[in-house]
């Protein structure tokens, strides 16, 4: 380890963004081994040539391209073919471009495929160029090249499942209505994109989520464009995910814009505290397994696991797992209510629903805001339900609006297995219930609730 | 680590007798803590529903928790004595470990079992364990390139697979691997493989149950 070690602005796991006022280290990514601290501080280790080494920095970028993979073995790709590509001996063959062969391409596939159709028409007008695709996709300029293209007597043939093929020899079979098509030629396919190399790794030495096509960035509203679920890591091209190419420009700006925000000063986002007793904790990293904020670590002094307050974003999941009940927040409320209809709410979903809603649609119950249903403890449930003989509702997100990206489902599998042992006890597990909602379905909130209150007057 | 899963709770119901008045759950603080099956969360949610199903069976049964660190030593237990007296029946959320040293500590007390204890494993994913070791009491990881075959193959094979090995999976159930696939391709990767060459006499299982009850001294605390 060298002795004191540097602090950067910004550190690049892979490449660095082009940008003179921030001080910044590159890291490639097989080098890192751990991130320690939160945003504002994190320290990286990494293998530096025969030793670990260390740095600090306030942010970090994850800057990866993404793989690529040829539908067909030993075709051209797209992404692959330079300028001299065209002007090879065998020009006068059909430049045949293939886009969307298995899966749709991104938007700056179809850029590269129609600069490609208008660079051979400009070389050498004659030339035939066809140009296979489901659907186009638009960013920048497409438009343009598509008419220019268009203009220049490129051919475009639209595509559907079943109805392109290219054999084993680079052969392309077209078969669509009335048209049959059997065509050799210079062919270059658009490559499918996959995850970066390493974001496995990367996901477990950040702690971040990864999305189902292992991309470090889940499909969530809150994290559009490049945020990660933790603070002060962004994720940008083969990290973040399939579209990333397509406004790689705007992406860029925005990313480094948070960065320098962040460098001005980082708030935490809750006055709560957030603490862990640690002579309860078992370090058993259940609350660093489940927080999807990356944001718990282990206090090697203490041998206690511990909340970092600027990277904690209240969601409140590590207190409802934790086997030991080791963390406690400052606002928390031992006491549950006793009312017979007792609804529990998100703060980022159905508090804002209701506030949409014409008329109040939780009048009569007895509500209780939380800001996130991971919130929820097995033990509230039942606490809530010996409080009364009513029913509780609970009102979660739906996926792609959850700020905390796996809290809903947390909380979904605490109610399910609630009720499961409700339901062993031969006690009514329909006395609780679970919603999903997003902010926008205050109409949906309010049918849902008035059928709920039916049912429970009944 | 040894590895928990908390008992079916109209087990637990039915275990309970009838005229229960007091009922003590005691959680443990470490082993099965860890594997999320019997600390201070489960034993407390454990409580609350227990009131929830007596309540709604109009008893009036006083049910209380508490997590002491390890049941199976006496100094942790010591602290709750006074607690144990004044409850009919204990609820141990502990391993069978657990459970026995508080009976033995307290002869004549109902000590009643919450937890299943299932196998020594390890966390391979959130809320999820995988068996590792079975405590044979003669470690032979050393000539099986590190993955034991006693508690992964389900037969406990030690010289090579069974014929239902299939695609890396055991005929057991295919959600299984085969160890003996997980042994043979962890050999292949760090150059051992010649060392599954070599016959394995019979093992000797006196040191596991075989032998029978098992116990063991360290010399360093005795004199001869």
């Amino acid at each position: 380890m060298s002795g004191s070690i540097a602090h950067y602005d910004v550190a690049y796991i892979g490449q660095a963004l082009k940008e003179n006022e921030l001080s910044q280290v590159t890291l490639p990514a097989s080098s890192l081994t751990e991130c320690r601290g939160e945003i504002g501080n994190f320290t990286l280790s990494y293998q530096a040539e025969e030793e670990l080494d260390q740095i600090q920095t306030s942010n970090v970028v994850i800057n990866l391209p993404h793989q690529e993979e040829l539908p067909v073995e030993g075709c051209l790709s797209l992404t692959g073919v330079g300028d001299e590509f065209l002007a090879e001996a065998d020009g006068d063959k059909p430049l045949i471009i293939i886009q969307d062969y298995q899966e749709l391409s991104a938007a700056a596939l179809s850029q590269r495929g129609l600069k490609l159709a208008l660079q051979a028409k400009s070389e050498d007008p004659a030339r035939e160029v066809y140009y296979f695709y489901q659907a186009m996709r638009f960013m920048d300029d497409n438009d343009e090249l598509y008419e220019e293209a268009r203009r220049q007597e490129v051919i475009f043939l639209k595509h559907d499942l079943g109805e392109l093929e290219i054999s084993q020899d680079g052969e392309v079979f077209y078969s669509r209505e009335d048209i049959e098509l059997n065509l050799s030629g210079k062919l270059v396919v658009a490559p499918e994109l996959k995850p970066a190399a390493e974001v496995e790794r990367l996901a477990r030495i950040f702690n971040i989520t990864r999305g189902p096509e292992g991309y470090l960035q889940v499909d969530n509203v809150y994290l559009q464009p490049t945020l990660s679920g933790k603070r002060g890591l962004y994720v940008l091209g083969g990290a973040r995910g399939p579209n990333a190419l397509t406004y790689q420009q705007e992406e860029r700006e925005y990313t480094l814009q948070e960065i320098k925000r962040n460098l001005i000063g980082v708030e935490e986002l809750d006055e709560e505290e957030r603490s862990v007793d640690d002579q309860k904790c078992v370090v058993c990293y259940t609350c660093y397994r489940v927080c999807p904020h990356g944001a718990i670590q282990r206090d090697e002094e203490l041998n206690s696991m511990q909340i970092m307050p600027l990277a904690c974003q209240s969601c409140n999941l590590c207190i409802s797992r934790c086997p030991m009940g080791a963390i406690t927040r400052s606002g928390e409320i031992e006491e549950q209510p006793q009312s017979d209809r007792q609804v529990i709410i998100c703060e980022n979903s159905a508090a804002l629903a209701r506030e949409k809603a014409d008329s109040d649609p939780m009048a009569g119950l007895e509500v209780t805001e939380v800001p996130c249903v991971s919130t929820v403890k097995k033990e509230h449930i039942y606490q809530r339900l010996a409080g009364s003989e009513g029913d509780l509702l609970i009102l979660g997100c739906i996926s792609e609006a959850c700020k905390h990206l796996t809290g809903h489902d947390r909380c979904e599998q605490v109610v399910s297995s609630a009720k499961s042992d409700l339901e062993k006890l031969d006690l009514d597990p329909e006395r609780v219930n679970y919603q999903r909602l997003s902010p926008r379905m205050a109409a949906d909130l309010s049918a849902y609730l008035a059928d709920w209150k039916g049912e429970v007057l009944q | 680590m040894i590895v928990g899963k908390l008992k079916d709770v109209a087990e637990i119901k039915d275990m309970l007798p009838e005229d229960l008045e007091s009922l003590f759950i005691i959680g443990c603080g470490t082993c099965v803590s860890v594997s999320l099956a019997g600390g201070e969360r489960e034993a407390k949610s454990l409580r609350d529903l227990l009131e929830l199903y007596f309540r709604s069976q109009g008893r009036d049964v006083k049910v209380n928790t508490a997590t002491i660190k390890r049941q199976c030593d006496d100094e942790f237990i010591d602290s709750e004595e006074l607690a144990i007296s004044e409850h009919d029946v204990v609820l141990s959320l502990a391993c069978g470990v657990g459970v026995q040293h508080l009976g033995i500590k307290h002869p004549g007390k109902m000590i009643l079992p919450g937890v299943n204890t299932t196998f020594y494993g390890r966390n391979s994913d959130v809320g999820e364990w995988e068996e590792m070791c079975l405590g044979c009491g003669d470690c032979i990881l050393d000539d099986f390139a590190g993955v034991c075959p006693v508690a992964r193959c389900s037969k406990s094979l030690i010289n090579g697979p069974c014929g239902g090995s299939q695609d890396g999976k055991c005929e057991v159930d295919d959600e299984i691997d085969c160890g003996w696939d997980l042994i043979y391709n962890r050999a292949k990767e760090i150059g051992q493989l010649d060392r599954l060459l070599s016959y394995e006499g019979p093992k000797d299982w006196s040191t596991y149950r075989d032998g029978g009850v098992r116990s063991h001294k360290n010399p360093e605390f005795f004199s001869e």
